[in-house]
């Protein structure tokens, strides 16, 4: 019986039959996994699972609503509520409050402050990338994290106390002891979840959320509110996640010095992973699947008792989870990664004015002001800071790297420097333990970084966008505690290298030797990604992401093209770790975290996804903010920053760069009266009814070499 | 087109860029680890002279006297290359290039004091250097970045206030912890008086603030942060050209930071707290420390179970069936090299000591803050699950309070037994404890001393600043001085030519400090962690005494109740020295 067959007759099935089959599998499972596991597999645990996993679904529900809402992955969903959960936390140990009225009004003030967000934070966003927004979201994150921290310590000092809830009562099932902190998470999460679904299936206002979520356009031309739809979802999303924070605190315990909201990156790759293994639409789906990780993640724990082998063991399940989804995609995923690809690609300037005189000065003129200040920065900058912008430009690199794989083949991705720290440690450990020559090591790195991205891109064959981005976000936090560990892989990593001289001449030790070393290797990363651009290789990269029918038509092998962006990728960033490596005189895995690889997208969405210039100045601007300008505007590179700089500038860095190109190339088309199409592509061609005729090359707008060109008139 | 593709020759641009890259680098190497950029080369820095090898011309005013250090310097172990290059005994005597230290001779100090073997530089310290006559001559100038023929350069890192530490500052004055403008006042006075009293040879040490550009405390504080930690070390380094660098807390010295002073040739004074005495040594001349290394603690730990706990009913459980059970341990345990490799030691002597059964469980948690709750929780199931009697606390404090809390959600009552690092055995720590399980459960290990003993008046400090000034010390604060004791002392035996590697050649020699009193403890550099006489670590305390907890006193820290109290009248022990019998904690009555 092939799989379809095998699943239409499961399909046929009386509920209750099915109900009984899909109970005998999990009790087959269970007995088998009992069996095999070392310390066996206790009910207690499975139970303690499932509790924990209840408050994953919640939050992993609220990034589903906002989602469908909004069609971003909000970073911000486990902080959202975490604002209002610490004061009603405070308000029960601090002032003694009744713990109804507490949690209450902290229910109240969660919604609250989601509405206040979307209408404040959100809705500028309405028309900008979504990726923008996205980006925006980790700013909020930020923001709310650091509320959540200093309310309790404003409030009344640093605490410590047990936020309980009032039930009294107590059952042992081996090894866990179950209170009425438990039940309360048993019996409320499914009850939220019930709500949840008759609020979407049977009210006007939850029929409309999901005829937007369907369809935002339509919607709006029906006549239904789309942006209140859209606050409704966010104090609902805020609800959802201060639920789980009040629910989580009184089974792990309180204490002011760190966030209420939970487990950092872990706790965001969990939420993710359920919601993409819920498709982004079916709630029961969802809820499921974080049930399914919870217990998974704590029979790990209990088989290994080190959460480095679950978060390992855990990128597997993820991916067995998203390949078993992968057929299933729906119309809402795909269109929402088709949203998320419509990063506007920079064009070059227009062949027409390339040779004005204005033009090449003008040209001529950025490019010694930059080279100038390249050069000479040695003489004005401090040694640390010459350090600092080392490690800029080294940041440059994987920026770049990330334009490859993001900007121009589509694949978004969470742990690109965790492709850094492969690449770093293969240089590392050739060049310091086993002799090589570094200026061998470092190519040697770069191919293994290549081979370990094509490995990532394996499962970008059947996967994209977001359920690509989980993938990458779990392999960057592993990355971090298990497969750059030094006590898992010792014979890959070198903690503590010298600098070298190259070829015995040119030493690397002062801060400037290792900025110019930095820079030439930028310089030949930015060549490297400019050739690449302009020829075959990356023109079937784009051809590819556009539209893959289309371009195996024209004979591109898409497999190949897609590993090949990978490959290129995970190349350049392995070269990037290299000179890394050296600037860092070792390497220590906690440097490639996925706090460090969501940073490192972050900077390369501000600075612009769409143009090489742009990448590179996003990590200019985010690293130099907090490298070079004084304390007090380190502000700039902080969330706020970010989600300030997002909110007016929602093209990023590199959209205001090239907005302001574009109208001094405007400026000097009128004053020579050249009459540029794609320049005037942007503004109202009626104006002048000399443009009314002109033709449009496609090819400009995604900066591919035109074929033929047709000036206007 | 498919023709094209499959022609080898288009590979054939690449194939004579690699060729011809392959034939650069090999008849023009890159130089090996090693190399030029070994540690004498860093060590040096902008501005300063290297003199390595070479030793001062100076005289000591001396009637006699032992001479320490040692002559001949050959190249240094480089803290970035390839670690090792014998044990710490064979470092010790390696190559300062320091000319003889007479200490313990007769004469008159630089401070005008009469010296005779047995007394010490500051008469009124148990941990000064033994005195040595005034020393006067040519101190060899720039013997090394930072330092001149007149003054020694060291960096005070701190990092900037934000609105969590103003917040968590203003909690600690509430608690009885001095203002930040008292602590500087009596610091600077003890600074005044060290560099009056020291024999520094003719220099005089200059402590230079400077906060953090780059670094981020609570980052630091988990290990982490290791690009900016090294940013810093380049302004310390090639910016403030210190010759060395001390913390205001562990985190403004933390283990990255300290690292990346040591590849800057920037010697550590008090960094990386409770790292093991590897880490020290793959560093060594450059990181230093008065905190215990943890492999020492382990050595202890292991000595402390054996002898008082194994094999004895855990009667300090707060679970009655516990309490008849003999005792079995669970250990909870970051999971990172460095305290992996610390309870490890503690594990296997107890395996060589035939008790190895005893430990039952043990949980690796990952040390990231914002995962600390889930962790503490799972871990507690397991111990329970596991039958453990005693839960040893070879962690943070913050997880203390989670581990406790959890214990109390899962009706797990044992012993809690601590083992005095990161300063979970201070009060106002130990005060957030689930005090429903840790009041008459909680005992153990604490370097640290009595707080009455540490700071106030009738302290060491309170009383030298009293002689100083003929004022009281202000409350709550002890002006760094156990900081700059290791500062001066190492110093002064480092001789008048003045180098890391002179650093590294006098600290065994200096006697052990702290007896018979021992209110800091018993310092020393000259024992191996195991105990080993001779074997040399770089951390000064080598001891510990035995507290509990209980809820019947209020602390003199914070003026709440409950307080750390110690047994033996605060005796302390060290390697070998534990009596074999059940501790006297919770004493009756």
């Amino acid at each position: 019986m092939n799989a379809p067959v095998a699943r239409r007759a499961w399909r046929g099935l009386p509920g209750p039959a099915r109900g009984a089959g899909t109970g005998a599998v999990v009790v087959a499972v269970w007995a088998l996994l009992a069996s095999v596991m070392q310390r066996g597999l206790p009910l207690g645990i499975v139970l303690r699972g499932v509790v924990f996993g209840s408050l994953i679904a919640l939050l992993a529900i609220g990034v589903v609503l906002v989602y469908r809402a909004n069609r971003i992955v909000n970073f911000a969903q486990a902080e959202l509520g975490s604002v209002a959960a610490v004061l009603a936390i405070e308000f029960k140990l601090v002032w003694g409050w009744n713990y109804f009225v507490a949690i209450g009004t902290g229910f109240a003030m969660a919604a609250i402050l989601g509405a206040i967000i979307d209408a404040v934070v959100i809705r500028r966003f309405h028309r900008a990338p979504r990726l923008i927004l996205t980006v925006a979201t980790i700013g909020l994150a930020q923001i709310l994290k650091a509320l959540s921290i200093i309310i309790p310590l404003l409030f009344g000092g640093l605490t410590a106390g047990r936020f309980e809830t009032p039930f009294e009562m107590r059952f042992d099932i081996h090894p866990q002891v179950f209170n009425g902190n438990h039940v309360m998470v048993v019996v409320l999460v499914p009850l939220i979840m019930i709500g949840l679904i008759a609020f979407l299936r049977f009210t006007d206002y939850g029929i409309a959320i999901r005829a937007s979520a369907e369809n935002g356009d339509r919607a709006n031309l029906l006549g239904i509110p789309v942006k209140r739809l859209s606050t409704l979802v966010w104090a609902m999303a805020g609800f959802l996640s201060a639920t789980a924070v009040i629910l989580r605190i009184p089974l792990v315990g309180f204490a002011s010095f760190q966030s209420v909201s939970g487990s950092g990156n872990a706790l965001l790759l969990r939420t993710l992973a359920a919601a993409v293994i819920g498709r982004m639409e079916s709630l029961p789906r969802t809820v499921v699947a974080a049930i399914g990780i919870g217990i998974f993640q704590e029979a790990a724990a209990w088989q290994y008792s080190d959460t480095d082998f679950v978060d390992a063991l855990l990128v597997v399940v993820i991916l067995a989870g998203l390949f078993l989804q992968r057929d299933h995609f729906s119309r809402i995923a795909e269109s929402g990664i088709s949203t998320w690809k419509s990063i506007r690609e920079v064009r070059p300037i227009p062949r027409e004015l390339r040779n004005v005189p204005e033009v090449r000065w003008a040209t001529l003129g950025v490019t010694v002001v930059l080279t100038t200040v390249a050069v000479t920065l040695p003489l004005w900058a401090s040694p640390s800071q010459e350090q600092a912008a080392a490690l800029i430009a080294i940041y440059a690199i994987v920026a770049l790297s990330l334009l490859v794989l993001t900007g121009w083949a589509g694949h978004i991705s969470l742990g690109q420097f965790a492709l850094v720290g492969f690449g770093g440690a293969a240089t590392g450990v050739l060049y310091g333990r086993h002799g090589w020559d570094l200026l061998l090591a470092i190519p040697a790195g770069v191919v293994f970084a290549a081979a370990v991205a094509v490995v990532i891109g394996l499962p970008a064959l059947r996967i994209r966008g977001l359920f690509l981005a989980v993938t990458t976000l779990a392999f960057a936090v592993t990355a971090e505690t298990f497969f750059l560990e030094d006590r898992y892989v010792p014979w890959l990593i070198e903690q503590r290298i010298t600098r070298p001289a190259l070829w015995g001449r040119f030493a690397l030790e002062r801060g400037w030797q290792q900025y110019f070393f930095c820079l030439v290797g930028l310089l030949l990363a930015i060549a490297a990604v400019r050739n690449l651009r302009n020829g075959r290789t990356g023109r079937a990269i784009i051809a590819v992401r556009d539209n893959e029918l289309n371009a195996e038509a024209a004979t591109i092998d898409a497999t190949r093209t897609k590993l090949l962006a990978f490959a290129l990728s995970g190349g350049l960033a392995g070269f990037a770790g290299g000179l890394y490596v050296v600037n860092q005189q070792g390497l220590f895995a906690d440097a490639f975290g996925a706090d460090t690889s969501i940073r490192l997208f972050s900077m390369v969405v501000i600075g612009g996804l769409g143009s090489l210039p742009g990448a590179v100045l996003g990590a200019i601007y985010v690293r130099g903010a907090e490298f070079f300008l004084p304390a007090q505007y380190e502000l700039l590179a902080s969330g706020m920053g970010i989600l300030l700089l997002l909110m007016f500038l929602p093209e990023g860095l590199g959209g205001l760069v090239y907005r302001v190109r574009d109208g001094f190339l405007r400026w000097v088309a009128r004053r020579r009266s050249i009459h540029v199409p794609s320049l005037l592509a942007d503004s109202r061609v009626d104006d002048d009814p000399l443009t009314a005729s002109v033709s449009i090359d496609p090819s400009e707008s995604t900066g591919a070499s035109p074929q033929k060109e047709e000036v206007g008139v | 087109m498919q023709e094209t593709r499959k022609d080898p020759l288009r590979f054939g641009p690449l194939a004579v860029v690699a060729t011809i890259w392959v034939a650069i680098t090999t008849f023009f190497p890159t130089d090996e680890p090693g190399g030029p950029a070994s540690a004498s080369t860093v060590a040096a820095g902008p501005g300063a002279t290297t003199v390595v090898g070479s030793t001062g011309g100076g005289t000591v005013a001396t009637s006699g006297g032992a001479a320490a250090g040692s002559g001949g310097a050959g190249p240094a172990v480089t803290a970035g290359g390839a670690s090792g290059g014998g044990g710490p005994a064979s470092r010790a005597t390696g190559g300062s290039g320091t000319e003889a230290v007479a200490a313990g001779a007769s004469g008159v100090t630089k401070g005008g004091l009469p010296c005779e073997p047995g007394v010490r530089q500051l008469p009124i310290s148990s941990y000064a250097h033994p005195c040595q006559p005034a020393w006067s001559g040519d101190n060899g100038g720039a013997t090394h970045r930072g330092v001149t023929a007149e003054s020694i350069r060291i960096v005070i890192r701190t990092f900037p206030e934000t609105a969590n530490s103003q917040a968590v500052a203003a909690v600690g004055e509430q608690a009885g912890a001095a203002s930040e403008e008292d602590t500087e006042m009596v610091f600077r006075t003890f600074l005044d008086y060290f560099n009056e009293h020291f024999e520094t040879y003719g220099r005089t040490v200059e402590l230079v603030e400077y906060q953090s550009r780059f670094g981020n405390g609570t980052t630091e504080a988990q290990s982490k942060g290791r690009e900016e930690a090294c940013l810093d070390a380049d302004v310390v380094a090639n910016e403030l050209n210190a010759f060395g660098v001390v913390g205001t807390t562990a985190a403004a010295v933390s283990g990255p930071f300290a690292e990346c002073a040591a590849q800057r040739g920037v010697v550590v004074f008090n960094g990386a707290a409770y790292f093991p005495e590897k880490f020290y040594d793959a560093l060594h001349p450059y990181v230093w420390a008065t905190t215990m290394e943890c492999e020492r603690i382990s050595y202890q730990v292991a000595e402390y179970l054996s002898k008082r706990l194994v094999d004895r009913p855990a009667q300090w459980a707060g679970d009655p069936l516990l309490q008849t059970q003999s005792r079995k341990f669970a250990t909870y345990v970051p999971n990172n090299d460095e305290y992996q490799h610390c309870v490890n030691i503690t594990e296997s002597e107890a395996r060589r000591q035939g008790h190895g059964d005893a430990n039952v469980s043990r949980y690796n948690y990952t040390l990231d803050v914002s995962r600390f709750p889930d962790e503490a929780a799972r871990g507690i199931v397991q111990f329970k699950a596991d039958g453990a009697t005693t839960i040893v606390l070879a962690c943070d404090p913050i997880s203390v309070i989670f581990l406790t809390q959890s214990a109390s959600s899962q009706a797990y009552r044992p012993e809690w037994f601590l083992i005095g690092v990161a300063l979970q055995d201070t009060d106002n720590l130990a005060q957030l404890y689930d005090q429903t399980q840790v009041d008459g459960h909680l005992f153990g290990m604490s370097q640290l001393g009595a707080t009455p003993k540490l700071i106030g008046p009738a302290s060491e400090p309170g009383r030298l600043y009293r002689h100083i000034t003929g004022q009281t010390i202000p409350d709550g604060t002890a002006g760094g001085y156990t900081g700059l004791h290791q500062i001066f002392n190492l110093i002064q035996a480092a001789g008048p030519h003045l180098t890391p590697d002179a650093i590294a050649a006098g600290a065994p020699t200096i006697p052990p400090g702290g007896a018979p009193d021992y209110p800091f403890g018993y310092w020393s550099f000259a024992d191996g962690p195991d105990g080993t006489p001779g074997a040399g670590d770089h951390t000064a305390v080598e001891d510990s005494r035995e507290i509990y907890w209980t809820s019947a006193y209020v602390s003199p820290e914070t003026d709440k109740p409950g307080t750390y109290v110690e047994t033996y009248g605060g005796r302390r022990f060290r390697n070998g020295e534990w009596p074999a019998e059940e501790p006297p904690v919770y004493p009756a009555g």
